[in-house]
């Protein structure tokens, strides 16, 4: 297959994830004539780019006066559509929304809260199905503070 | 054999020499271009900006879905990699890209080299507080009326390590209301390089740039790190 050449014009610009690095962490020593000396004036730009859909890890959990400590940090996926964040954790098999990142996960942390007394106070002859494993997942791995 | 986490922060890894101006690879990029346009086929031109100095702007040459490029100015030639294959892949590729390089433009001496690793962690805030000391063993000495809680953070700082130096850039980066501490490490040498020892500078500088970064994170962070999560 033939190589294509593909022109693109390497946006510079500063964006709040971007910015300009002085590598050699030295001022630009600039003459009289304002030529920069070739082998001091340095400039890097790299740009940082992170997943639209990150994964932020949550160490404790806390919502109206409670505090879970989870045994292992709870990785949560959060993620917008439309106008809406949502954040969820398959193995805790719960799910939020909002309006703000911020917002969405307090609402997860209340749910994991409210699943958390809910299911301690399951009793194991009570749970059927998922709920005999989501029982132990959350007796098991949180402690309250 | 390195590992890489599962939940790596890990976006980019550079490694970078750079040498007294060139005018050669100015004047003839196609000769480096043509050697490698089959694997590196798109050309990124870097944009006139004013205060800018145009011969220091590199141009890229990257692969088609964007992985990894090599990058190349008067005075420096640099080869990237943003899905890190591991440090023995990253090596093979760099050196085979730096000894063509090399030949090309009959390079000798170099000013300095450096094994960079930019990481972006993710984060939620505690109470508005960057939960800094959950990622990180970073601590300022700094007067007890400053808490230790950070709502903002930019910092640099260089160390000067035993053959080399260290610069740590920690940041606070926001994308859309996500946000995500920066912990861009880089590890320099300057002192009396020649081309041809550039394996010996590679090895010293990433062995330099991993150790530091396990040090920097806390024990817990290091769990998230392999999968230890719920």
């Amino acid at each position: 297959m033939n190589a294509t050449n593909i022109m693109k014009i390497y946006d510079e610009q500063i964006t709040d994830y971007k910015w300009q690095l002085m590598a050699s962490y030295e001022w630009p020593r600039l003459r009289d004539d304002e030529w920069s000396l070739l082998e001091e004036a340095d400039l890097d730009l790299l740009s940082y780019e992170f997943s639209e859909q990150p994964y932020v890890p949550l160490w404790t959990i806390s919502s109206e006066g409670k505090k879970l400590k989870p045994k292992k940090p709870i990785k949560v996926h959060v993620y917008k559509d439309g106008e809406f964040y949502f954040a969820e954790n398959e193995t805790l098999d719960v799910y939020s929304v909002g309006t703000s990142v911020r917002e969405t996960i307090e609402n997860l942390e209340a749910h994991i809260i409210y699943f958390w007394e809910h299911y301690n106070n399951l009793s194991r002859e009570q749970a059927t199905g998922l709920a005999v494993k989501l029982k132990d997942i959350y007796s098991n791995l949180f402690v309250e503070e | 054999m390195e590992k890489i986490y599962p939940n790596s922060p890990l976006v980019e890894v550079v490694f970078e020499i750079r040498f007294s101006g060139e005018p050669s690879i100015e004047c003839h990029r196609d000769l480096f271009y043509n050697d490698v346009k089959n694997e590196y086929s798109n050309i990124l031109v870097p944009k006139a900006t004013p205060q800018e100095f145009p011969a220091l702007q590199p141009y890229r040459f990257e692969r088609k879905d964007k992985s990894s490029g090599v990058m190349l100015a008067i005075n420096r030639f640099a080869y990237y990699s943003k899905e890190y294959p591991g440090y023995k892949k990253f090596k093979k590729e760099a050196m085979r890209l730096i000894k063509k390089f090399g030949d090309i433009y009959n390079l000798s001496k170099l000013n300095r080299t450096g094994w960079r690793y930019i990481n972006v962690i993710p984060f939620t805030r505690e109470k508005g507080i960057i939960p800094l000391k959950d990622f990180l063993n970073f601590e300022l000495n700094a007067p007890k009326s400053i808490m230790g809680e950070f709502e903002n953070i930019s910092m640099t700082f260089i160390s000067k390590v035993s053959e080399g130096s260290i610069t740590a850039n920690i940041k606070l980066l926001s994308k859309e209301e996500q946000e995500a501490i920066l912990l861009d490490l880089d590890y320099a040498k300057k002192e009396n390089l020649v081309l041809k020892e550039v394996e010996s500078y590679m090895e010293e500088s990433h062995r330099y740039n991993r150790e530091l970064f396990e040090e920097f994170i806390t024990d817990s962070y290091r769990k998230y790190l392999k999968g230890e999560t719920i």
